[in-house]
């Protein structure tokens, strides 16, 4: 396999197609493929930028909640996980439907849906007070950032609290890969020379 | 001098327990103003989560004691948000089409900079800060990310943005942070270097965006 294929030629689908979204994430959610949820939830969070749309966003979450419940050996290993794993695929499958019907409101419902299974699924098993819904929003919200968003418009993308977004900035290198343009002196410099100037 | 506060910096203040330094601040510097949106953001929106409440409490307790102005919303803010958020979220285009990358209440900031002649933003997250300074180096950023060359930067629509807000600086928390420092602001304790690069580390942790090689080197500085 070529190194320097992109990550769009391994998931090998066009993201703007729904329906070429939807068959992929339920592939790789049943053979447990984490390497290309992974690349799933960039590249669909990638296409929500450019197109400014918070339903693409969200299938970005459910794509990115499946690849965390998948990595949690005390989830997957749960005597409930089948169960709980084939009404996650119920839903996808009923999306599939809905697509051919082109039932917008349907498909968001359904949506919802998986979100709830999730977020009852890690009530259920997980050890974290807040859960993996809000935590994955939260995690994505900071990449949206990272490719350039302002704060709030990424935590509205989101729907998360821009506090929690700041928090997860923080303990990235993302401020130290961006060019200083100005620095702290400068601007400390700024505050007095001004500060003289309109008194 | 007055200076329009973005939400960033006074999560960040809160974060790391530096409220009431906004006092001592705002009475050498000058005016402290914040719009409606930012105090709802800051105060009302997150009183109900429990995760936030706290600081949502010290946050409005430094409003009801008077360090920021808050701008009641009238006709005139609304129509330069809008005017603004139009601008901004129409200066770079991905594919030729706009990359919509500011939300409403940095443009509302934004637009009271030039209603309340304001020289300075403070802002702790890059993408308004870099809109205002260095659109460029935003550029850069969007054509790293999104791996295409297809991002372009309309120099027209940036000088209109600019002619919207005037001449105007952006600080960040650890910019007030140092201000406070160097002017003898600061609780006796912190008037050492140890804690100032403490300060400016949590600052940073708490996502104000300074990279390591800025503290450090400022800490050099002086």
């Amino acid at each position: 396999m070529c190194v320097f294929m992109s990550y769009k030629a391994y998931l090998d689908i066009e993201v703007s197609n729904l329906k070429l979204v939807i068959k992929s994430i339920i592939k790789n959610f049943e053979e447990e493929n984490l390497y290309l949820l992974h690349r799933l939830d960039e590249a669909l969070l990638e296409k929500a930028i450019i197109d400014n749309d918070a339903d693409i966003v969200n299938l970005s979450v459910v794509a990115y909640c499946f690849r965390k419940l998948l990595s949690k050996k005390h989830i997957i290993n749960n005597i409930k996980w089948p169960e709980i794993k084939q009404k996650l695929l119920d839903s996808l499958y009923k999306i599939q439907k809905h697509i051919i019907t082109g039932d917008q409101k349907a498909i968001k419902q359904e949506i919802l849906n998986i979100e709830k299974t999730i977020e009852h699924t890690d009530n259920l098993f997980g050890y974290f007070v807040q859960n993996l819904v809000t935590n994955s929003r939260t995690k994505i919200a900071s990449s949206a950032y990272g490719y350039g968003l302002s704060l709030s418009k990424a935590s509205k993308l989101l729907s998360v609290n821009k506090e929690q977004v700041m928090k997860i900035v923080g303990q990235t290198k993302m401020s130290d890969e961006d060019e200083t343009i100005e620095n702290i002196k400068k601007r400390v410099e700024y505050i007095i020379e001004n500060k003289a100037k309109e008194k | 001098m007055k200076i329009v506060f973005d939400s960033g910096v006074i999560i960040s203040f809160s974060e790391t327990c530096f409220l009431p330094l906004l006092r001592p601040l705002k009475e050498d510097i000058g005016e402290f103003i914040i719009t409606k949106g930012v105090k709802n953001e800051c105060v009302d929106r997150v009183r109900n989560n429990m995760r936030l409440k706290l600081s949502s409490l010290r946050i409005e307790d430094q409003i009801n004691g008077y360090v920021f102005d808050v701008y009641e919303g009238n006709k005139e803010l609304t129509e330069k948000t809008n005017k603004i958020l139009s601008i901004t979220n129409s200066i770079f285009t991905i594919h030729n089409r706009p990359l919509k990358i500011v939300d409403f209440g940095e443009a509302e900031c934004l637009a009271l900079l030039g209603l309340t002649k304001a020289t300075c933003i403070a802002v702790d997250e890059r993408t308004t800060r870099m809109l205002i300074e260095s659109p460029k180096s935003l550029l850069e950023i969007f054509k790293k990310k999104h791996r295409t060359k297809k991002i372009k930067i309309d120099e027209e629509k940036y000088q209109k943005f600019i002619n919207e807000i005037g001449k105007v600086k952006a600080i960040r928390s650890v910019d007030l942070f140092s201000y406070a420092y160097i002017r003898k602001l600061l609780n006796n304790k912190y008037l050492n270097k140890e804690h100032l690069k403490a300060a400016l580390y949590s600052l940073k942790f708490n996502g104000c965006s300074v990279s390591f090689n800025e503290i450090e080197g400022y800490l050099k500085e002086i």
